[in-house]
């Protein structure tokens, strides 16, 4: 039996967004250089290159998680009628994640989907979106929203994720979906600088995070139990080194030279980083059969 | 030699400062000495030697005399006049009932008379000892063929001419020739000043008329010889006094202070007193630029006087000690047996502050609101810089301190420049200013009247729509690169990528029925809303055409981003600047490009062409940024760290591969500007619109720029506010006259108007002149205002004359086409020439009314009289200047009685002032 698709589901406010755009603008053919400027950072290619069929889908930058999962739901069967397979293996990074649960749910794509692993994920949301709406960022949200698309955010918000947690575990639990997630933490000293205030708030709410997500958050639940007490148990693991949210796509940042794990010079050690990230999808992808 | 061999000699007209022919020959040194002066220090040879005049012989007489002028070298009748006299004997009025010398100018100006022919009736001034330069010894700049031209032929022709009246014989013995160099010496370089000063190897040159040849020094002056060898001049005269002449012109190593090592320990080596240094108690102390001049209180930290003396540790004497207390200057600042003057040029009139009262009678200023007299028995600050050059009007004022001696006085020197400034013919041979009004004049009429892309911008300008000034409007423009026949239906316009992902439109833009290719409906001709992501696109490329106009000026005009600092200084690092504002600036122009450029097709061919030109301006901007930036990495290079850390290789890294960035961005920039929006115009549409556009931002920003930049003290006694709102609003009515008076006369104008432009460029002269004579500033400000309006209105005051007088109103190139549309160009061009004459004229004295400008009002005048030199006689008990004037030497040179020709015996010499200094009790 052939290996089954791979679908990598980019989360929300993807930073590639101009390099991806541009990239389109050109017309320019994917290469092993063009994904070194992918979102997940040369990830594709790698599987690629191991025999992986692998797609990228383009979700909507912002939009909510009912948009996206729609968008995502067109790409997979976009993938299967291509491929002319059953069903596909999604790699869920972030809200990606959640998208997916969400098309999984509400899309009736149960069938369509072999597993679901998802990095970094806020399965219980984020603290991070509950602050922003707090703190005046509703009415910045408002004054962007005029133009843009930003309602995403709002299905990051703990409460938000709860509730759907709630409305979706009896399917959930149901469904011949395997789930598994993969949850990292980084230290404040190593964290990506941008991220430090996001990942105090985290830290003083939930504890151990990578910067945007708690590991509580990531982790999900040990297992899903339906109405009717069907179980199905999700399979938590830990990211092999620590990370912050964006390491765990592959992007480095020179923050991360206080990790021991690789010396060398400043390029050098990106390099090694990068491979490491991409060697953990590898192993992801070679067990999902 | 007889009077008759003389008529064909040669005077040269003050220099052309309005770009004239030898003004833009000698521009590259300008430019070089501008941009590199503080670098190219040509004092490199010089070694200092003091030369004395002290010897037991000279004290014996009791007295000694030397000579001073300075800014020489301009029009030759007048650098002719000063030079007879300083080369002569000179005889004035005993003090009445004696045969002592005045040392007070005598209150009857019947007096003052000096007379150059011998008298035994009268006192005589002795021929000084030596003649010394005090800076800009020839205009534009004192290179080799000016300084044959402007002072060495002068000088052959005063020596003949005192040899033939006597005065002066070859077999006197040379006297010395000293200098320090100026502004205008330093635009050569120093090169020519050098030649002239500097001891030369051979001897000095055979006197006049025979021409020196190759055994003999060029540039030799008659009745002088060289001794100098060095830029700076240290004299030792009788009774202790000492002349120390300083090269403060330039920078030299050390910031903002213009006095080079070498030179600061010259002169701290002869000077010293129990092995440490001690000013002479007894000094005359020259420079390049005056200490105090215009009534303004001097700038305590001015690089070429304050801070040289303080650096010198010598007295400051003009710098209250207590901020505006004139009583705290002068005297008060000197010990008792010191004794000071500060002599110098530059500023083209003779200005005396402290020293001695003089009983002139009548105020020296007008408008003093100076309550505090300044003056001074050991001290005084004297500017004496009419040895040649052309006169800097006196009027100029600034309310802080006034003279004790001004002249020519306010008055004469103003009714002097009002006779000149408003004749635009005067402007006009004033150098080739008439060319750039030409250019003007033709590119805009050309611009807005030829090339059909720029032709269909202006004419749907709506000011332009309103008043009927455009070209004719046509009925539709087609795009220059696609066939006529070409009627394909437009296609829908997909926006960029990325405003679809952000959910800025969901759906691409549908161009209005009835568009074809061939003659597309443009966007600002469609009347429905643009586009979201198009305006936020526009709005990006604004945001970046003002971030990469303040980059530009703070990388160029400030030390911003670019600090100048060490390198070994770790907060020189521009790097933590230079990243993000490259990174946004890049980001908002590339955004920008990419978001627009669907839409191309639906912008006019002359937006296409602004586009290209504002990515070339980008491209600009990078490479500056980048050269800057090189400069920045050559210093540091030579910066060892041992520091190591992720922070230290961001920087090598960022060190490494910026400059080439910047040089990638610069390309790819004007690249994609050419490649997405320079393919719908011809070439030569693109060309003819970015030459249009940037001849007129240039016309712009450099009118508005002027009063601001080069209006010296215009406006100097209002209030800030008041300063920037007056200059501003000079500045835009000269544009607004300047832009639109030549375009609108012929693209309006009928005959009837260009009678009346006729008649009124020359009508309002006689007035104008009087209010200027009689400083009536508002009354002047009026008259241009007014008139101005009327001239830019004229076109319409001729069409409601025509109508009332029943003659044709139509405009005389009201339908004219194809290459016959260059005439009306070209005609407009012509009328710019002189009309920008006008205005440059008119603003120049509207601004000279309100304090400004003066540096080019004297410019552009072009007066060549009233020149004054100093005779200077030391004394056992102090020192006295004799102020020896001419006011009118236009005469010089032609016919009078008996075949002969007027020479330097027909000046009416007088004196303008005597001050006696001695030391402080």
């Amino acid at each position: 039996m052939p290996r089954l698709p791979i679908v990598l589901a980019h989360g929300i406010a993807r930073f590639d967004i101009l390099t991806e755009s541009l990239l389109e603008k050109l017309h320019l053919p994917e290469t092993q250089l063009s994904d070194r400027f992918e979102y997940f950072k040369g990830i594709k290619t790698h599987l690629e290159a191991h025999g992986f069929t692998v797609s990228h889908p383009n979700q909507s930058f912002a939009g909510s998680a009912d948009l996206r999962a729609e968008q995502l739901k067109k790409r997979v069967n976009e993938v299967l009628t291509s491929t002319g397979v059953e069903k596909v293996h999604i790699i869920g990074h972030s809200m990606g994640g959640l998208d997916a649960r969400h098309m999984i749910v509400d899309k009736d794509m149960a069938d369509r989907v072999a597993t679901l692993t998802t990095i970094g994920t806020p399965h219980h949301g984020s603290p991070v979106a509950d602050h922003l709406e707090k703190n005046g960022g509703s009415l910045l949200l408002k004054i962007l929203g005029k133009v843009l698309v930003i309602d995403g955010l709002a299905d990051l918000r703990t409460e938000s994720c709860e509730a759907f947690n709630r409305r979706a575990e009896n399917d959930e639990a149901k469904n011949p979906v395997r789930y598994q997630t993969y949850s990292a933490a980084e230290n404040l000293n190593a964290i990506f600088a941008p991220l430090i205030p996001a990942w105090i708030i985290v830290r003083d709410h939930e504890g151990r995070n990578d910067g945007l997500v708690s590991v509580r958050s990531q982790q999900w639940a040990r297992e899903l139990i339906a109405n009717d007490g069907t179980r199905n148990t999700i399979v938590q693991h830990d990211f092999p080194f620590p990370a912050d949210h964006l390491n765990e796509v592959g992007w480095w940042d020179p923050e991360e030279a206080i990790n021991p794990l690789f010396g060398g010079g400043l390029l050098k050690q990106a390099s090694k980083f990068e491979d490491g990230v991409k060697d953990l999808y590898l192993q992801i992808a070679q067990g999902l059969e | 030699m007889t009077s008759s061999d003389k008529s064909d000699r040669l005077f040269e007209p003050p220099v052309r400062w309005l770009l004239g022919k030898q003004l833009i020959g000698e521009l590259k040194g300008i430019l070089l000495y501008t941009a590199f002066g503080a670098k190219l220090d040509p004092r490199d040879w010089m070694t200092g030697e003091e030369v004395s005049f002290a010897t037991q012989e000279a004290e014996a007489k009791g007295e000694f005399w030397f000579d001073y002028l300075s800014d020489a070298g301009d029009g030759t009748k007048a650098m002719y006049s000063i030079a007879y006299l300083a080369l002569s004997n000179l005889w004035i009025n005993p003090v009445a009932g004696s045969k002592e010398l005045p040392k007070v100018l005598p209150a009857d100006e019947s007096q003052r008379k000096v007379s150059s022919i011998k008298s035994d009736q009268l006192s005589i001034l002795p021929r000084g000892e030596f003649l010394f330069f005090g800076g800009d010894t020839a205009y534009h700049a004192a290179e080799y063929m000016t300084l044959v031209n402007r002072i060495q032929r002068p000088f052959n022709y005063a020596y003949e001419d005192l040899r033939d009246n006597k005065l002066i014989s070859d077999d006197d013995p040379r006297r010395p020739l000293f200098g320090i160099p100026g502004n205008h010496d330093y635009y050569d370089q120093i090169d020519g000043f050098r030649r002239q000063f500097r001891r030369p190897i051979r001897k000095e040159g055979p006197l006049p008329p025979k021409h020196s040849g190759g055994n003999y020094a060029q540039l030799s002056i008659p009745g002088f010889r060289r001794v100098q060898e060095a830029s700076y001049v240290a004299l030792r005269l009788p009774f202790q006094w000492r002349l120390w002449g300083l090269d403060t012109e330039s920078a030299s190593d050390r910031l903002e202070l213009n006095l080079d090592r070498r030179q600061e320990n010259f002169f701290r080596s002869i000077s010293q007193e129990a092995g440490k240094f001690k000013a002479p108690e007894k000094l005359i102390l020259a420079t390049c630029s005056p200490s105090t001049v215009f009534g303004k209180i001097p700038d305590a930290d001015d690089p070429k006087v304050a801070r040289p003396m303080k650096a010198l540790k010598i007295e400051t004497p003009f710098l209250p000690t207590a901020p505006s207390n004139l009583q705290s200057t002068g005297d008060a600042q000197l010990d008792a047996g010191q004794c000071r003057l500060d002599l110098s040029g530059d500023v083209h009139h003779y200005a005396r502050y402290w020293g001695p009262k003089a009983p002139t009678g009548s105020a020296i200023r007008k408008h003093n609101k100076v309550k505090q007299e300044a003056t001074a028995s050991s001290y005084a600050s004297v500017v004496s810089g009419s040895g040649g050059a052309f006169h800097h009007p006196s009027t100029t004022y600034d309310n802080e301190i006034c003279e004790q001696v001004l002249y020519p006085s306010e008055n004469v020197s103003r009714s002097a420049v009002s006779e000149t400034l408003f004749k635009f013919w005067n402007v006009m041979a004033g150098g080739y200013v008439w060319l750039a009004g030409f250019i003007l004049a033709f590119t805009i009429y050309f611009g807005v009247t030829v090339p059909k892309s720029s032709r269909q911008f202006i004419a749907n300008l709506s000011f332009v729509k309103l008043l009927e000034i455009g070209p004719p409007l046509e009925s539709s423009i087609n795009p220059t690169i696609v066939q006529p026949g070409n009627t394909a239906e437009c296609k829908s316009v997909p926006p960029f990528a990325l405003w679809t992902k952000l959910g800025v439109v969901d759906r691409d833009w549908q161009p209005p029925a009835g568009c074809t290719i061939a003659s597309p409906v443009y966007i600002f001709a469609d009347p429905r809303p643009w586009p979201l992501d198009l305006k936020i696109g526009q709005s990006l490329l604004w945001l970046s055409l003002a971030a990469i106009l303040i980059t530009f000026y703070l990388s160029v005009f400030t030390n911003k981003i670019f600090n100048d600092a060490s390198p070994f200084d770790t907060r020189s690092n521009p790097d933590k600047k230079l990243l993000p504002i490259i990174l946004v600036i890049a980001s908002l122009v590339i955004v920008g490009l990419l978001t627009i450029q669907p839409y191309r097709n639906y912008f006019t061919p002359f937006v296409s062409s602004l586009i290209v030109l504002f990515s070339i301006f980008a491209a600009i901007t990078a490479i500056i940024l980048d050269v800057r930036y090189s400069d920045y990495l050559f210093k540091k290079s030579f910066v060892q760290t041992d520091e190591e850390g992720w922070r230290v290789q961001i920087t090598r890294i960022v060190d490494d591969y910026l400059p080439w960035l910047l040089w990638v961005i610069a390309i790819v920039v004007v690249g994609s500007g050419l490649w997405f929006f320079g393919k719908n115009n011809l070439p030569a549409y693109l060309v003819s619109d970015i030459v249009f556009i940037v001849v007129l931002i240039a016309a712009v920003i450099g009118i508005i720029v002027l009063p601001f930049k080069v209006g010296g003290d215009l406006l100097y006694t209002s209030s800030k506010p008041v300063q920037f709102v007056g200059k501003s609003l000079i500045g835009i009515w000269h544009l607004l006259l300047q832009l639109f008076v030549p375009y609108l006369l012929i693209r309006n104008g009928n005959y009837v108007t260009w009678i009346l432009a006729a008649l009124l460029i020359l009508l309002p002269i006689p007035l104008a002149q009087s209010l200027l004579k009689n400083d009536s500033r508002f009354g002047l400000l009026t008259l241009w205002i007014g008139y101005g309006a009327v001239m830019l209105a004229l076109p319409w005051i001729g069409l409601w004359l025509s109508n009332n007088l029943q003659l044709s109103p139509i405009p005389v190139f009201s339908s004219i086409g194809g290459w016959r549309r260059l005439v009306p160009s070209i005609l407009s061009g012509v009328v710019g020439a002189v009309i920008c004459c006008l205005w440059t004229g008119w603003y120049f004295a509207v601004c000279f009314a309100f304090n400004g400008h003066n540096n080019e009002v004297g410019g552009t005048a072009r007066i060549e009289n009233y020149k004054e030199f100093i005779r200077f006689r030391l004394t056992p008990d102090g020192l006295t200047g004799y102020v020896i004037a001419v006011d009118d030497v236009s005469k010089i040179g032609e016919p009078k009685a008996e075949g002969k020709l007027l020479d330097g015996s027909d000046l009416n010499v007088k004196l303008i002032d005597i001050f006696h200094l001695v030391p402080k009790p």
